[in-house]
């Protein structure tokens, strides 16, 4: 019988704790981001997290009238940190994939670009096909929708999986592996700073079940009011052309191309 | 209040996620255990002559062992494996003109060296600890005798060097079993490197619950099959040891004398 009550009491007590929660007036917001993922985010010399995200992010804090800090968190754990409330947003260029879809509630799209095939560059063949694929060892970031395109269409072919965004490229550059599928302003970034390294093959096409409909920001499933101030701030962003700024700083094409 | 609990439990033991991923983790754990096993068997077959290059009075041979073992005790694994498998990344013209790049190419093999080089660092220092810890007397007994320095080291240290080394060599597979986890940042499918892809798709952290249940499964049944060896290895000891009971029974785990196991 005393647990029974033990058990009544801890029910009220977070019932209690949620009822405030509910109608919370956000001051700060904490940002979730894995900082390996230039020009998106990545953490620079002084060991500050910096990157087209962090600056836009940043624009949409300030139209919220609201102070943001920034947590650098490994991707594949950065799911169950935004659910356990090591911080209140995820803006790290999450692709809106159905399966997410059911742990975290997403906001509007607010880029969406290609991914892609990546070779060596001395490898001529524009062949991606699963036939082409079987023996060679093809690379990507695990638990990624690249990783997930991989599994889903790739059966039976080697797929090396990295903690970091960064690191399969490296590996393509070094001859580790024969391709890496990624994003496309990643891989050219990356291409750009080792030159001769390497070549984008193709551009796969943004299918719905695996991809999604572009990159959104995440939330818990109940921080609804918060998934609605960024909708606010990210249409009052493109209406000002705040995010057009901030593209043509970071790119050279439309980011929300596809 | 029975179907509470039970609930709980079913919560935390999450049977149907073993019966879909279990066979993941299973072929993870064996990744594991080949990786362990051949490092610390390659390893100790290093440590051998690396401990007796470093009690050489010769410092052409001492002194490197010694910058050796200082270096690979010294530094973190994780930054020894990362030098390994992305330094040799960088210097493939060179790996590959050498025909050693399809060695460093692969991550299992990467691994392998690296551990490899670690743990032969450690296993040469407790060796040499071993060897140290032998009474001066029994090398002056044997010398007495007129026995050549071979049938020395064969009959008299090394039998009662190995002895003291047991446990800490025990200990040192241990502690590999743990750092072995480290391999799935370099993309080696290990048990760890499953056991992180299964909660990055289904988000339940029971499957670290299972993972750390096999790796303590792992150490439990070596520190077993360490006490088995040490009782197999000090029967000869056994009546010494009841004579000389108040002595013994201070130390009735067995001849525990080693200088270098307290580092562990």
């Amino acid at each position: 019988m005393k647990i029974a009550k033990f058990l009544a009491l801890i029910g009220l007590a977070s019932g209690l704790a949620s009822g405030p929660l509910a109608a919370k007036d956000w001051k700060t917001i904490r940002i979730g981001m894995d900082a390996t993922y230039p020009p998106f985010e990545s953490v620079d010399p002084k060991g500050q997290i910096v990157g087209f995200e962090v600056d836009y992010a940043n624009a949409l804090c300030a139209k919220m009238h609201v102070t943001c800090t920034y947590q650098n968190q490994d991707w594949d754990g950065i799911i169950p940190a935004l659910l356990a409330g090591k911080f209140d947003v995820i803006f790290s260029s999450m692709n809106m994939s159905p399966a997410r879809a059911k742990k975290v509630l997403f906001s509007n799209m607010y880029y969406a670009t290609a991914p892609v095939w990546v070779a060596q560059a001395s490898n001529k063949s524009n062949d991606t096909s699963l036939a082409a694929m079987q023996g060679k060892l093809v690379g990507a970031q695990s638990s990624t929708v690249f990783s997930n395109y991989l599994e889903k269409n790739y059966k039976g072919v080697e797929v090396k999986l990295y903690p970091g965004g960064d690191e399969p490229l490296v590996d393509l550059a070094n001859g580790r592996l024969d391709y890496v599928v990624s994003d496309i302003l990643v891989s050219e970034r990356f291409i750009e700073k080792n030159p001769g390294c390497c070549r984008v093959v193709k551009t796969i096409p943004r299918s719905a079940d695996v991809f999604g409909p572009g990159v959104g920001a995440a939330f818990r499933p109940d921080d609804v009011q918060l998934k609605q101030m960024f909708d606010k701030a990210i249409a009052e962003a493109d209406a000002d052309g705040t995010f057009k700024k901030l593209e043509a700083k970071y790119f050279k094409i439309d980011i929300r191309g596809q | 209040m029975l179907p509470y609990l039970l609930g709980w439990v079913g919560f935390v033991f999450n049977v149907d996620l073993l019966n879909a991923w279990g066979w993941r983790l299973l072929l993870g754990l064996r990744v594991t255990a080949e990786v362990v096993l051949i490092a610390c068997s390659l390893g100790f077959l290093l440590a051998w002559p690396l401990s007796l290059a470093r009690r050489s009075r010769n410092p052409l041979l001492a002194w490197p062992v010694l910058a050796y073992t200082a270096y690979f005790r010294g530094t973190p694994l994780l930054c020894q494996l990362y030098l390994v498998y992305y330094g040799a990344g960088e210097l493939r013209p060179a790996l590959a003109s050498a025909g050693l790049w399809w060695f460093f190419r692969d991550a299992f093999y990467c691994c392998i060296f690296a551990f490899t080089l670690n743990t032969a660092a450690y296993q040469s220092e407790i060796l040499r600890g071993a060897v140290l810890a032998v009474p001066k007397g029994q090398l002056e007994a044997a010398r007495a005798l007129g026995l050549s320095r071979l049938a020395i080291a064969r009959h008299v240290i090394w039998p009662q060097a190995m002895l003291v080394a047991l446990r800490p060599l025990g200990n040192e597979l241990i502690s590999i079993v743990k750092a072995s986890a480290l391999a799935a940042i370099v993309t080696l499918m290990d048990l760890m490197g499953e056991t992180r892809l299964i909660f990055a798709r289904t988000f339940d952290f029971s499957i670290y619950l299972y993972a750390a249940i096999l790796y303590l499964a792992i150490t439990q049944a070596i520190s077993q099959l360490w006490n088995w060896l040490e009782r197999l290895l000090s029967r000869h000891l056994i009546i010494a040891r009841a004579v000389t009971a108040p002595v013994a029974q201070t130390r009735a785990r067995g001849p525990a004398l080693d200088p270098v196991s307290a580092e562990f």
